[in-house]
């Protein structure tokens, strides 16, 4: 298997590379090496399916003889989950990232015409690395120890349980799509530098940005999703170097889209649209990067450790990051500038500034990530350090003193994203106010405050029943306002549109998606109650937040994990609530999952903290030698005694020191075990001790291997704590707007894109693009074309 | 010649545009710089250094006890550095789910001379297992 894995992976190389170089001999007037480059393109992706398909043979068929099925699968894993610990690890992930690249790339074959060549061979190189990276993280290894000896385990090592999740199940192979769809802009960008078709590679880009776009989103929404489904931190976002990695090419993919839209309708522009193209894939490799190489891991709690990718993943980012920015610095003379609108109010200048506002917020977030990365450069972080400590004092509540630490390297705290990133997103959403309702060089003013009449009345309304809810703060009530005009105007220019045909509505949805998602995120972490930890004693009930908490104990779930079964209660509506919490020996872990009740308003967040077991105080498990005090009683285990054994009988006793009103003595509890006994009770006899006090002691259970013994006092009838469960509720109102706007921003990308795709389309048979009205128009459209 | 100098010097003049564009620069270096007086800690593997600056750090460290919960409810354990000094930590909130597991542990927080206590505001725990997931990370 390993061997046939590696000439897989070889075979896709090498196909890959035939194909790039084909196809870069293609414009030195080698017109034969076209076929070349084709059927380059076609076998590698022939040999990625066949790798991917021996991957999933080696899972499916329980292979634990390979390093990589035994780290990441087992035995007693669902079906589907044993497929999804294909992608679980990096070569994994290499080798789905790659098998998307390829798919894009049969799909451009015919398509990009004069282009092709250039295209492709750009996207071909890319594939290649891609599957390099995965030859160096061969998944096919053998399974052996240190010597080199081959290991046949009959079981895996198992996944993560915190990846047994349908959500992310599908979220690695939807972020890698959205990577791989960022390389053809890209692509196309390095193909019309080449070319010198400044204005040409815009209309075969704009599609797949959309697309790379949309998915990215939605990958960045299922993670959050499943952060906030499983893993109970309570929230969805944590800026975490790995969500931030994906935030930022997503947020310089915004830009993009809104660059070729401007570039398209009348070639403004054209050098930022290159840098943007550019910068997006490099922002996507270096997000591999930082949570691939393991530079993160000290900093981050989920990047992956360091696993030898290091040096070639910072080699490769450096050449793809100085490649395409130095051919783009060849030609920047070259291109010609167009002169945008010189009036503010025109949809040139507001498209300008969205892409300003988006690249500042990426790069606060995208510096900010990359401080630790920054300062572990040998000297830059003493450095900067230094002037740190010379510059200003922080005001964390501590002074900097004169101190520079010696590692030199240092991070930021989420609160550095949650004080820079709020402010500067209110810039994009008043430019979302009034954007969409000017014309491209200048706007009626008398008209556009016409528009404005409805959405603005709207807002007003909007802004005062969120003040009669409660919302005082200026900045959460400044998003409510802006964000309900945003979405006001924009509605009215989607109701404006449908009329000229509804597949032209995608970017306006898209700004109705975004104004939701804020004011979901403004309601979720500005107005979501504190956590509050509740202390329910079995068969008791706590109320918080207006819900009544009864605890029915902790139950193991048929699928063997451990659950707090709580009933919970407000007014007469009554619902089960079972935050999992159990220890799982497999992965040496607690596994800890929350419970959600989900409203149209608000959600109720159970999150499990900890299972306090019944404590009975007239009882102790004692190891030798740990004092315990049960009532008057210091009670002393010394050890075992088991002298006491006859032929058809025992005796195991418990040498106890007891110290009372300061006098030590020493007992002996013992149990009396009767062989060929039927009768229990008379099988295993409690042989008490007198405790100086006049109450009784009794053995009730022992461990000779670990050498302990159960013992309990009768008589003191000490209370008994029952068993409690120890959560953290909150209720966070919103969410729903969260996943919503997200879903409609999304929605809106996919329908932008449909527009595109058939736009292009008409263009490449040489039709005017005539965009259908209707569904069936569509279907009509679609067969048609 | 009087065309193209009246040419230059209109694309130079200062448009509305350019200055909402500094405007909204200005902005984010100013929030930039606030956020990162707030938010900076630098890291230490040494309990020395952090204990004398007596500022917020991130302390990478080994466990030096199994930890439990103090009268207050709180997390306590020992960290342990590479010279074998050792620090209590106190953390708010529950204890870390892979604790059990943990190699090594990067406590985010400053220590508290009069409580002669590391004051953890967050958790960051490192496992051997190879996709590191855990999770004990601050909600925003």
């Amino acid at each position: 298997m390993y061997l046939l894995g590696t000439i897989f992976i070889v075979a896709g190389i090498a196909m890959a590379l035939l194909a790039s170089v084909s196809y870069a001999l293609v414009p030195r007037g080698h017109l034969g090496a076209l076929a070349y480059g084709r059927f380059g393109t076609r076998a590698a992706l022939g040999a990625v399916l066949l790798i991917v398909a021996l991957l999933t043979y080696l899972f499916v068929a329980q292979r634990y003889d390979i390093k990589y099925v035994y780290d990441y699968s087992s035995s007693n894993l669902e079906f589907r989950y044993r497929i999804a610990a294909i992608w679980a690890g990096q070569p994994g992930s290499f080798v789905i990232w790659a098998l998307w690249g390829l798919v894009a790339a049969q799909l451009l074959i015919r398509r990009t015409r004069h282009a092709e060549p250039y295209v492709l061979g750009v996207l071909m190189l890319i594939q290649a690395s891609l599957l390099f990276f995965m030859l160096i993280r061969n998944p096919f290894v053998p399974y052996t120890d240190a010597s080199g000896a081959l290991l046949m385990p009959t079981d895996g090592k198992g996944l993560n349980e915190l990846l047994h999740n349908p959500w992310m199940v599908i979220h690695p192979p939807i972020l890698f799509t959205g990577y791989a769809l960022l390389a053809v802009p890209f692509a196309f960008a390095i193909a019309g530098l080449w070319r010198r078709d400044y204005d040409g590679w815009v209309r075969g880009a704009m599609p797949w940005a959309l697309a790379g776009w949309s998915f990215l989103g939605l990958a960045l929404l299922l993670g959050g999703y499943w952060a906030y489904e499983t893993l109970g931190w309570g929230g969805y976002w944590g800026w975490d170097p790995v969500e931030n990695s994906a935030l930022v090419p997503w947020l310089t993919a915004t830009a993009l889209l809104h660059a070729l839209l401007l570039q398209r309708t009348h070639g403004g522009l054209r050098r930022a649209t290159f840098a943007l193209a550019i910068l997006t894939y490099v922002l996507v490799f270096y997000a591999t990067f930082l949570t691939r190489s393991g530079v993160l891991s000290s900093f981050s709690v989920h990047s992956f450790v360091e696993e030898g990718l290091k040096m070639l993943m910072t080699g490769f980012l450096a050449v793809v990051a100085l490649g395409s920015f130095a051919v783009l610095f060849w030609r920047w003379r070259d291109i010609p500038v167009r002169s945008l609108s010189q009036k503010l109010l025109s949809r040139d200048s507001f498209f300008v500034l969205m892409i300003l506002g988006l690249l500042v917020i990426a790069a606060v977030v995208g510096i900010g990530t990359s401080m630790p990365v920054i300062s572990a450069i040998p000297g830059v972080g003493n450095g900067l350090q230094g002037i740190f400590r010379t510059a200003f004092e922080l005001d964390d509540g501590t002074k900097y003193g004169t101190q520079i630490f010696e590692d030199g390297r240092f991070g930021l705290v989420s609160s550095f994203y949650n004080a820079t990133v709020p402010p500067l997103g209110l810039i994009l959403l008043a430019l979302l106010i009034i954007g969409p309702l000017l014309g491209w060089r200048d706007a009626n003013i008398r008209h556009l405050l016409r528009t404005l009449r409805w959405p603005a009345l709207a807002t007003v309304a909007v802004t005062c029943a969120a003040l009669l809810l409660g919302v005082r703060d200026a900045l959460p009530l400044a998003y409510i306002g802006l964000g309900s005009f945003a979405a006001g105007t924009n509605l009215v220019m989607i109701v404006r549109t449908l009329r000229s045909g509804w597949l032209r509505i995608g970017g306006y949805m898209a700004h109705i998606g975004m104004a939701v998602l804020l004011a979901g995120v403004v309601g979720s972490t500005s107005y979501a109650t504190p956590d509050q930890k509740i202390v329910v004693p079995q068969g008791d009930t706590i109320s918080a937040y207006g819900y009544a908490f009864t605890f029915n104990g902790w139950h193991v779930t048929p699928d063997g994990k451990g659950t707090l079964d709580m009933t919970v209660k407000r007014g007469n509506m009554t619902f089960q609530a079972a935050p999992l919490l159990y220890y799982n020996p497999r992965m040496g872990a607690t596994m800890a999952t929350p419970a959600i009740k989900s409203d149209i308003l608000s959600d109720l967040y159970i999150s499990p903290a900890e299972y306090q077991p019944e404590q009975n105080n007239n009882s102790t498990t004692l190891g030798t030698d740990q004092p315990q005090t049960i009532g008057p009683y210091t009670i002393t285990f010394l050890g075992l005694d088991a002298s006491g054994a006859h032929s058809s009988s025992a005796n195991v006793g418990a040498r106890l020191r007891v110290l009372y009103q300061g006098k030590e003595s020493l007992l002996m509890p013992q149990i009396h075990l009767v062989a060929n006994e039927t009768d229990p009770a008379k099988a295993l006899q409690d042989l008490p001790a007198t405790l100086p006090g006049g109450h009784t002691i009794s053995l009730t259970n022992f461990d000779p291997v670990q050498i302990k013994a159960a013992l309990l006092v009768n008589g003191l009838n000490l209370p008994v704590e029952p068993a409690k469960a120890v959560v953290v509720v909150s209720r966070k109102p919103g969410i729903m707007l969260v996943w919503l706007g997200v879903c409609i921003g999304v929605l809106g990308g996919l329908i932008a894109l449909l527009r595109r795709t058939l736009e292009g389309r008409a263009q490449l048979s040489g039709q005017p693009a005539r965009l259908p009205r209707g569904l069936g128009g569509l279907a009509r459209f679609v067969t048609r074309g | 010649m009087a065309t193209a100098t009246s040419e230059l010097s209109r694309q130079r003049r200062v448009k509305p545009i350019h200055l909402v564009g500094i405007a909204i620069i200005v902005l984010a270096i100013l929030l930039g710089y606030s956020g990162l007086r707030s938010a900076f800690r630098p890291y230490t593997t040494s309990i020395s250094e952090a204990v004398s600056s007596g500022r917020s750090v991130q302390l990478a460290g080994f466990l030096g006890s199994t930890g439990a919960y103090d009268a207050h409810g709180d997390f306590t354990f020992d960290l342990q550095d590479q010279s074998g000094q050792l620090v209590k930590v106190t953390y708010a909130k529950p204890k870390p789910a892979n604790f059990e597991q943990a190699v090594s542990v990067v406590a985010i927080g400053h220590y508290d001379a009069a409580q002669r206590t590391f004051l953890a505001d967050d958790m960051l725990v490192k496992c051997p297992s190879k996709y590191q997931e855990q999770l004990d990370q601050a909600s925003s």
